[in-house]
């Protein structure tokens, strides 16, 4: 299991946390809630490149295990 | 690898984060405690007709000097004529002037004598009102009001 992987379960983690808080006590507060979105937006991009590298990486290596 | 399974869950569940964060954006740390006054109320007599609207007159009154019975209208949920009505029941506003009114002329003859609010649409008299008319008669007999009234507008009286 990759160190990425544990990463970004330990992110969505403490993401999940902040949502709840925030959800919790700050209604309307635009500013705070935009700053905890920009956070979920984030986490979800970065697993979007993980899972994107890897599947790239996926097929350079059966592309190089077809040409060996 | 992130497997798929969880990729898709991590991602469905992200965007629902996302939606229920803007959902909070636009709700309030203070709701209200009770429901909202009532200031409108439909009572059925048992007769015939519409049933009566009662605005609350301490409402009606603050309202009204805030804005008219049109700005109010909006608000309350009922026409600018009820509002106008309830206040004149309520003795919030003036009566206007009365439309006409006969009033006995010196000579002992019943006279009309109208009001208005509006500026006169023209300045002619009524004698050169009625000599306008009696020439334009004179020269199309089936003139009717709505020919005359053109035929007068088109002489720029």
């Amino acid at each position: 299991m990759s160190d990425q992987l544990n990463n970004i379960r330990a992110a969505y983690r403490v993401l999940e946390n902040r949502v709840v808080s925030a959800l919790r006590t700050q209604l309307g507060d635009q500013l705070r809630l935009a700053a905890v979105t920009a956070q979920a937006l984030a986490l979800a991009s970065a697993a979007e490149q993980v899972s994107l590298r890897d599947i790239l990486f996926e097929s350079s290596d059966i592309f190089g295990s077809m040409l060996n | 690898m992130i497997p798929s399974v969880e990729y898709a869950i991590l991602q469905n569940n992200i965007s629902r984060m996302v939606d229920d964060l803007d959902r909070a954006c636009h709700e309030s740390l203070d709701p209200p405690d009770g429901p909202p006054p009532v200031v409108v109320q439909r009572i059925r007599t048992g007769r015939r007709g519409r049933p009566r609207i009662e605005i609350d007159p301490h409402f009606l009154s603050h309202a009204l000097s805030l804005r008219g019975p049109t700005g109010i209208a909006p608000t309350v949920g009922v026409s600018s004529r009820s509002i106008r009505r309830r206040a004149l029941q309520y003795g919030l506003v003036e009566p206007g002037a009365p439309v006409f009114q006969i009033v006995l002329g010196p000579d002992g003859t019943h006279q009309t004598v109208h009001t208005s609010t509006s500026a006169p649409i023209s300045d002619m008299s009524d004698e050169e009102l009625d000599a306008a008319i009696s020439s334009i008669l004179q020269i199309f007999p089936t003139f009717g009001r709505r020919m005359i009234m053109g035929h007068l507008r088109n002489q720029g009286q």
